[in-house]
């Protein structure tokens, strides 16, 4: 496992560290793959033939297996483990943060003197209550950090993301932003683009592809949390891509109407309640110009997927403080943008292959087809696929 | 320097009927995790002595301790047992 970075906010790291990161990177991929394998054996070869055999109705749903494995040998090994490693990435990680944390504040500073980008942060901004009332995936102190953070959380996701994804994430963390962004040029080959939001884009890792992908588009990324976005800007500017970011609500976007070319967004629609789900997708609409895409990378919902891959998906919702995974997953992803004020019409959805692990010719082939799930959609593993939906503002 | 807070808004979960063995697994991994460190840690000295021809490739692989070095590292073993395993003692049932 590489620990390194590569940019310029890579932490000075001991021997030890370097370690303990290869140590739970391998961990995780110990439990998501091998333990995994087994928990999804177990259910298929014992649990649920028992749970037949004794007049128990076929499972339909996630929930329905999540009642059959509970309590089983298998599923309180796989979920203890998992839990801990889950705290081990961020602890893995937290010693040299604290360690790097006056060097990272200097090249903060030093990279915001003749920034490409920008940064514009909200003083007056209040984080609202769904985003700050637990720790999200076992997160010590959330997206924000301290009251004093300055760019630390930022530091910690960064590094911790590194460990977590054991390699399944793309070089600089940014599979998920390149696959995105070429997915969207193969399916709107006639769309230019020249102003491209990235709604909770925390540290911007997969902003940057965009700007990559559109050098002659204006990129912004907008997060609530000030210190994961003091981070992701000196994080552009270390790597040399000009985007801005700015500090906001996905509720209160600072755009006028009709404006942007392309809404993004990345993991970020389950971190967030139903309602602010709606108010989100209304607000995108606002912001869009007619012809305008949204584009949300998301994990696939549960009506499109066997109720065992659902079950696997949502434990993230039952214990890895994701509080509102599972009711999103929940939801009818075509309705949501409809009530956002999308044409039912305009609504599109892919699964796709990782980009950067991938030839363009697979690439290619995978995503101008009809989106075709099975149980690699969205759960990260060295296979994983990722899942995307949006849709077209009307008008033009 | 400072010392990041581990401490999680939300707690986390535990799967055991006794939430004492989630403990204990956390503890478990926790450890296996500093002994692995351990092992890096040894793995780079040993490729270092070797590179820098104090040692030869295979010297630690063939290496004898003396007949009184390993009747103390026995010694050695025994106490290290001793007091991990006997750590529980006083717990009572």
């Amino acid at each position: 496992m590489d620990t390194r970075l590569n940019h310029a906010l890579d932490l000075k790291k001991g021997r030890d560290e370097r370690a303990r990161e290869r140590f739970v990177s391998g961990l995780r991929g110990y439990v998501l793959m091998d333990l995994a394998g087994e928990l999804r054996q177990d259910y298929e070869s014992k649990q649920l033939p028992a749970h037949l055999s004794t007049g128990g109705a076929e499972p339909a749903s996630g929930s329905d297996v999540h009642n059959i494995v509970k309590g089983t040998p298998v599923f309180n090994f796989y979920s203890s483990l998992r839990c801990t490693a889950q705290e081990l990435v961020w602890d893995s990680v937290m010693d040299s943060v604290g360690a790097n944390q006056d060097a990272l504040r200097g090249t903060f500073d030093s990279l915001s003197q003749a920034p490409r980008g920008s940064l514009t942060l909200d003083p007056d901004l209040d984080p609202p209550r769904y985003a700050d009332a637990v720790d999200v995936h076992l997160m010590p102190s959330n997206y924000r950090g301290a009251a004093d953070s300055v760019v630390e959380p930022g530091a910690v996701y960064d590094n911790g993301l590194n460990v977590f994804a054991f390699g399944a994430m793309g070089r600089q963390l940014n599979d998920i932003g390149w696959s995105m962004a070429t997915f969207f040029k193969l399916k709107f080959p006639h769309l230019k683009p020249r102003k491209i939001l990235d709604v909770g884009c925390t540290i911007g890792h997969n902003t940057l592809p965009w700007k990559q992908t559109f050098p002659d588009a204006e990129v912004t990324g907008v997060d609530l949390a000030a210190a994961c976005l003091r981070y992701a800007h000196a994080r552009a500017e270390a790597m040399d891509v000009e985007v801005h970011f700015k500090q906001a609500s996905g509720d209160c976007l600072p755009f006028e109407d009709n404006s942007v070319d392309v809404v993004f967004t990345s993991m970020f629609l389950h971190e967030l309640p139903v309602k602010m789900i709606h108010a989100f997708m209304a607000e995108a609409h606002r912001v869009l110009k007619p012809g305008g895409v949204l584009l949300n990378m998301e994990l696939p919902p549960n009506s499109a997927v066997e109720p065992y891959d659902g079950f696997y998906l949502d434990w993230d919702c039952y214990y890895n403080n994701e509080p509102f995974y599972k009711p999103f997953r929940d939801q009818d992803y075509r309705e949501l943008t409809v009530k956002g004020g999308f044409d039912p019409e305009q609504f599109f959805e892919a699964v796709m292959p990782r980009q950067t692990y991938v030839s363009e010719e697979e690439f290619t082939g995978a995503v101008t087809g009809a989106a075709e799930f099975d149980e690699d959609t969205g759960r990260l593993s060295d296979q994983i696929k990722w899942y995307g939906f949006g849709s077209v503002k009307a008008g033009e | 320097m400072s010392d990041l807070s581990r401490e999680v808004r939300g707690g986390r979960k535990s799967f055991y009927d006794d939430p004492d063995v989630d403990r204990l697994l956390a503890i478990v991994t926790r450890l296996l995790e500093e002994h692995w460190a351990l092992r890096e840690r040894y793995a780079a000295l040993e490729k270092l002595l070797v590179e820098k021809q104090v040692l030869g490739e295979n010297d630690v692989e063939e290496f004898e301790f003396s007949e009184a070095d390993s009747a103390a590292l026995d010694a050695a073993s025994a106490k290290l047992i001793r007091d991990v395993l006997g750590a529980a003692r006083n717990i009572e049932s």
